[in-house]
């Protein structure tokens, strides 16, 4: 505490020679001038630190005792402000400073997107640019009525948009259209037919004329349930087949893995490599672009530098990683490959069907170097794949 | 002067009461073996690193150590800090 405060009033330490420096110490005791620190200098004079506003007097008090005084260094706040008085460029920093801060706050230096789900942001930050707003851009220019009509007019996905900006920062939020449900046209005169070979279990037609039946196998684009009516008067009747065709299908899919493979094995070596990026430009912090390393990863880090209370600044500090490593061959168990093609197979399964798999078998093959799995699956789906009638399609 | 200060101490051995330290006799108090404070002192007589000399009524006190400093000085009273090894009077030539 005291050093603080004698570093806010600011200190000088003396040097005083003469006969008896003692006496020094007892006029400065007897006149109520704190001192601290007194050294004797080896008989030859004592030494002193006193504080920065008793300097003049104790330099008198001194001379009047036939002393020499010497001032060996001043510290704190005081000599600090006696060496800028004249440094008027000081003066003009905080101000400058505070000048520049507001100035860069009228630009956007960094642009939030929130609820686009089907559009990336790279998209999005592509049209705004492209209709003039982006990094740099200032954010009191901006019309936010005409750029959601421009942004909405390059993507019809968009359905409403804004763009709220806060200091230097725009958030873009976005709603996008949600597309209404397909309707089916049931004044369209459509066949079902089997997308898939099986072996009919349920057979349920709501409209249409039945062609086959439960226990009866069909292949793949076999008519199961026609459009084409016959009427009393004679006249063909067209209509749009509706029903329900579950079966029972199988499947058998295989996926082959090599047991060896490249992995990578980091070797510790690494380089690191800084720039400065301000705005869209990049400023490097090294002289050589190169890398001694021979195969290496690159991982780069982000840090945006900010002002206390959050105010972001257009600079970012990004570090390249360059992380050695050797690429060797490993070998992979076989249980481990087994997994990984089991799990690959039965994702590839339920891609390919609509309903629950009856029943699952792998069966693993090693051939080599490589390992084969094969899956083999009795599914129980709806097969009907509801088309235009053909006959109707060639007229 | 001898005698007189000779007296005042069998008056103070008597009367139990302050006696010497009123008339202005200095007053030596050892805090452990770091500190020491002097009150009613005369002013610094001799200081160094090893000896710190103060002047006072009757005597001159002379703390010895090693490291000696003064840690605050005022015409009532001085601390001295550092190692400190023996505290004595000295009555010498000018002793009164």
């Amino acid at each position: 505490m005291r050093g603080i405060l004698d570093m806010i009033r600011g200190t000088a330490r003396l040097k005083v020679t003469g006969a008896r420096p003692e006496r020094m110490l007892n006029i400065l005791a007897r006149e109520g001038i704190w001192f601290s620190r007194a050294e004797s200098e080896d008989g030859a004079g004592i030494s002193f630190t006193v504080l920065h506003s008793d300097l003049k007097r104790t330099r008198r008090l001194a001379a009047q005792a036939y002393f020499e005084t010497e001032l060996l260094r001043h510290a704190g706040l005081p000599t600090i402000a006696q060496r800028v008085k004249r440094r008027f460029a000081i003066y003009l920093l905080p101000p400058l400073l505070l000048l520049t801060a507001f100035v860069l706050s009228l630009f956007i230096w960094e642009i939030e997107i929130t609820g686009s789900e089907t559009i990336s942001d790279a998209q999005l930050l592509s049209v705004l640019e492209e209709n003039g707003v982006g990094i740099g851009t200032m954010g009191l220019t901006i019309d936010r009525e005409l750029l959601r009509d421009k942004v909405i007019d390059a993507l019809p996905q968009i359905s409403w948009m804004t763009v709220n900006v806060s200091g230097c920062k725009a958030e873009v939020i976005v709603r996008e259209r949600i597309e209404p449900p397909k309707t089916i046209d049931i004044k369209q005169p459509m066949d079902i037919i089997a997308a898939k070979t099986g072996l009919i279990c349920e057979l349920s037609v709501f409209e249409g004329l039945k062609q086959t039946d439960k226990g009866v196998t069909v292949l793949q684009g076999e008519l199961l349930i026609s459009g084409t009516m016959p009427s009393i008067s004679g006249k063909t009747r067209y209509v749009h087949s509706q029903g329900i065709v579950k079966a029972r299908t199988w499947y058998e899919i295989s996926e082959k893995i090599p047991l060896e493979y490249i992995s990578k094995r980091y070797t510790g070596e690494t380089e690191t490599k800084k720039s400065l990026l301000i705005g869209n430009y990049r400023l490097n912090l090294y002289l050589n672009g190169g890398i001694s390393l021979d195969a290496c990863d690159k991982i780069i880090y982000k840090e945006r530098l900010s002002l206390p209370g959050g105010i972001l600044l257009p600079i970012e500090i990004v570090t390249a990683e360059y992380r050695e490593y050797i690429a060797e061959p490993v070998r992979m168990s076989e249980d481990d490959a087994a997994a990984i093609l089991k799990s690959g197979l039965t994702r590839k399964l339920q891609a390919q069907t609509k309903g629950e798999p009856l029943s699952l078998e792998f069966e693993t093959a090693q051939n080599g170097e490589f390992l084969t799995v094969t899956l083999r699956a009795e599914c129980m789906e709806d097969i009907g794949l509801t088309v235009p009638i053909q006959q109707l399609a060639k007229e | 002067m001898k005698n007189h200060y000779k007296a005042l101490g069998r008056m103070t051995q008597l009367t139990g009461l302050p006696l010497e330290y009123a008339a202005g006799l200095p007053k030596v108090e050892l805090e452990g073996f770091t500190t020491a404070r002097v009150e009613c002192h005369r002013g610094v007589l001799q200081y160094s690193e090893n000896i710190v000399e103060l002047g006072g009524k009757g005597a001159k006190i002379r703390i010895s150590g090693s490291g000696l400093g003064l840690k605050a000085l005022s015409p009532a009273l001085a601390v001295i800090t550092g190692r400190i090894s023996g505290a004595e009077y000295i009555f010498g030539e000018d002793g009164e």
